[in-house]
C-alpha cells in the first residue's frame, strides 16, 4: 500500500522551513569568479611597474643631470614616480580588501544557512516519522548543533579593513581560516550526509544516492610556509585555489540539496491531467483542475510506520 | 637498496614542496633575466657601470686562484652558510626563520638571471654557457633541495607550535617524520653543493680556458 508522508500541521512548517533554506541558496553561495584572481597579481605588477619606472627614471637622470635643469626633472620624476606608488598601494589594498570581505561573507553566509538546514532536516524526519531507534536522528541533531558551534560568523568587514592596514598578516590568518573552515565544513558534511542517507533509509524514504563530496584536503600550514618562502608567489595559487574550492563545494552542495527535496516533499499526480503536482494544492497549477483527493505516485514511501 | 626506498619516500612525501621552490625559482629567474636583457641592451651606459663596478669590487674581495683549494672552500663554505654561519643560520629559528628565505629565494633567482643576460651580452652565449652550466647542474638542485628541507623544517615546526599554542597534542611521529625528510634534504643538498663547489674550482676555470 502506498501512503504518503503523513503532514501534520508542524512537519509541514518543518519542511516548508528546509525548503525555505534550499531555495535562498542563490542569496548566500554566491560564486565568484576567477577574475578575482588578479588580486595577487596586482601587487606584483605594481611592484615590477615601480621598479622599471625607478631604473627608467635613474637611468635618464645620469645623462640629463650634466644638463641644464636636468636634476629639477629628475626630482619631478622620483616625485612622480613615488605619488604613483602610493596611490597604486592604496588601490591594491582596497581591491584587496574588498576581495576579503566577499571571500569571508559567502563562507559566513552559505555556513550560517546550511546550519539552519542541517537542523531543520532531522526535526523534520523526528516529526513526521516513527524511528524504530533515535540513533541516527540523534547522530544528525548533535552534528548540526556541533556546526553550530564550530563554525561561526567572521566578521567580514572587520577583516577587509583589517587588512587595509596589514595585509600580509591578515591575509595569511585569513586563507588559513578559509582553507581550515572549508576542510572541517567538508568533512562534518560528509559525515552528515551519510548519517542522513541510513536516516532516510530507515524512514522508508526512497532517494537516489547521494553523489560524493569531493574533499578539499589542504593543508594551511604547508601553505602558509610554502607563500612567505616564495616570496608571496606560492599566494597567487592559494588565493586560486579559495576561490575554486568554495564554489565548487557550491555546486556539489546545490547537487545534494536538490536530491534532498526531492527525496522530502512528495510530489502528486494530477487526477486530470496526470501532470506532476506539489502535494496538497486544492487547484493544479498546470491544468486548473480541483483536486479533491490526492494519491502519492512517486513511491518515497514504502510503509507508514 | 633500503636507503634507496627511503629516499624514494622523502622525494615522494616532499614532491610538492620541491616543486613549488623550483617553479618560483625558475619563474622570477626567467623574468630576471628577461627584464636584465632587456635593459642592458637598451642601456648600453648599464653594462660599462656594471662592469666596473665589478672590477672594483675584485680589488677588495680577495678570491683565491682557481684550481685551489682555497677556492673550493670559499665557494663551498659560502654555499652551506645555512648550515654553519650564525648570521645565516637564523633561517632555521621555527615560524620567524622562513620569512627571509622568501627573499633569499628571490634575490638568487634575481642575481642568477641578471648574471646569466649580462655575461651573454658582455662575453657571449658560448662563454655563459661554459661558465655556468657545469657547476649550476648540481647548485640549482642543491639549493632547490636545501629550501625544500627548509620549507619541510618550518611546516613541521610550525604545527608543532600550533598543535602546543592551541592545546593540543603534538603529532610525534609527523614530528619526526618531518626531522628526518630535513636532514635527509639538507645532507643531500650538502653533497650537491660539494659536487658543484668542485666542478666551479676544477672544470668550469678548464673551460673558460683560466
Amino acid at each position: 500500500m502506498l501512503v504518503g508522508v503523513d503532514l501534520s500541521a508542524e512537519t509541514d512548517i518543518l519542511l516548508r522551513r528546509v525548503e525555505a533554506e534550499i531555495r535562498r541558496r542563490h542569496l548566500t553561495d554566491h560564486r565568484m569568479g576567477y577574475a578575482w584572481t588578479i588580486v595577487p597579481l596586482l601587487p606584483i605588477l605594481v611592484g615590477i611597474a615601480l621598479v622599471v619606472g625607478f631604473l627608467t627614471v635613474v637611468i635618464s637622470s645620469i645623462s640629463s643631470l650634466q644638463q641644464a635643469g636636468g636634476s629639477v626633472a629628475a626630482v619631478a620624476g622620483i616625485l612622480t614616480l613615488y605619488m604613483f606608488g602610493l596611490i597604486s598601494i592604496y588601490a591594491v589594498q582596497i581591491v584587496n580588501a574588498l576581495a576579503f570581505y566577499f571571500l569571508i561573507d559567502r563562507r559566513s553566509r552559505h555556513f550560517k544557512r546550511q546550519q539552519l538546514l542541517f537542523d531543520a532536516v532531522p526535526k523534520y524526519l523526528s516529526a513526521s516519522k516513527n524511528f524504530a531507534s533515535h540513533e541516527n536522528i540523534g547522530r544528525l541533531a548533535e552534528l548540526s548543533e556541533d556546526s553550530m558551534f564550530e563554525e561561526q560568523d567572521r566578521p567580514a568587514g572587520l577583516w577587509a579593513i583589517l587588512s587595509i592596514f596589514a595585509t600580509p598578516i591578515v591575509g595569511l590568518i585569513v586563507a588559513y581560516d578559509l582553507t581550515q573552515d572549508l576542510r572541517r565544513h567538508e568533512e562534518r558534511q560528509s559525515a552528515y550526509q551519510q548519517t542522513l542517507s541510513s536516516a532516510l533509509e530507515e524512514a522508508g524514504i526512497v532517494h537516489l544516492p547521494f553523489a560524493s563530496l569531493k574533499p578539499h584536503r589542504r593543508d594551511p600550514i604547508v601553505y602558509i610556509v610554502l607563500t612567505v618562502i616564495t616570496a608571496g608567489l606560492f599566494w597567487i595559487y592559494w588565493f586560486y585555489t579559495m576561490l575554486k574550492d568554495y564554489n565548487e563545494h557550491f555546486t556539489e552542495q546545490a547537487a545534494l540539496e536538490d536530491q534532498l527535496l526531492a527525496s522530502l516533499k512528495p510530489a502528486m499526480t494530477c487526477a486530470a491531467c496526470g501532470g506532476s503536482i506539489p502535494q496538497n494544492v486544492r487547484f493544479c497549477p498546470l491544468c486548473g483542475a480541483a483536486q479533491s483527493g490526492s494519491r502519492d505516485t512517486t513511491d518515497r514511501t514504502k510503509s507508514d510506520q | 637498496m633500503k636507503i634507496l626506498n627511503e629516499m624514494r619516500a622523502i622525494f615522494s612525501r616532499n614532491g610538492l614542496l620541491i616543486g613549488i621552490v623550483a617553479l618560483a625559482l625558475f619563474s622570477v629567474l626567467i623574468v630576471s633575466a628577461l627584464v636584465a636583457y632587456v635593459l642592458l641592451s637598451s642601456t648600453p651606459s648599464l653594462v660599462g657601470f656594471f662592469s666596473n663596478m665589478m672590477e672594483s669590487a675584485s680589488g677588495y674581495i680577495a678570491i683565491p686562484p682557481p684550481y685551489t683549494s682555497g677556492l673550493f672552500r670559499l665557494i663551498f663554505l659560502n654555499n652551506i652558510g645555512h648550515f654553519w654561519n650564525p648570521v645565516r643560520a637564523w633561517v632555521w629559528l621555527p615560524f620567524v626563520g622562513m620569512f627571509s628565505l622568501g627573499f633569499e629565494l628571490l634575490l638568487n633567482a634575481v642575481v642568477i638571471g641578471g648574471v646569466i643576460s649580462f655575461a651573454a651580452l658582455t662575453k657571449g652565449a658560448a662563454y655563459t654557457v661554459a661558465g655556468l652550466t657545469p657547476h649550476g647542474i648540481f647548485e640549482i638542485p642543491a639549493f632547490i633541495l636545501e629550501f625544500a628541507g627548509l620549507a619541510r623544517w618550518h611546516v613541521t615546526t610550525t604545527r608543532a607550535i600550533y598543535a602546543k599554542l592551541s592545546g593540543g597534542k603534538i603529532d610525534r611521529p609527523l614530528l619526526i617524520e618531518g626531522a628526518k625528510d630535513t636532514l635527509a634534504l639538507s645532507l643531500l643538498s650538502v653533497a650537491l653543493f660539494a659536487i658543484a663547489a668542485c666542478v666551479e674550482t676544477y672544470v668550469t676555470p678548464h673551460f673558460l680556458g683560466l
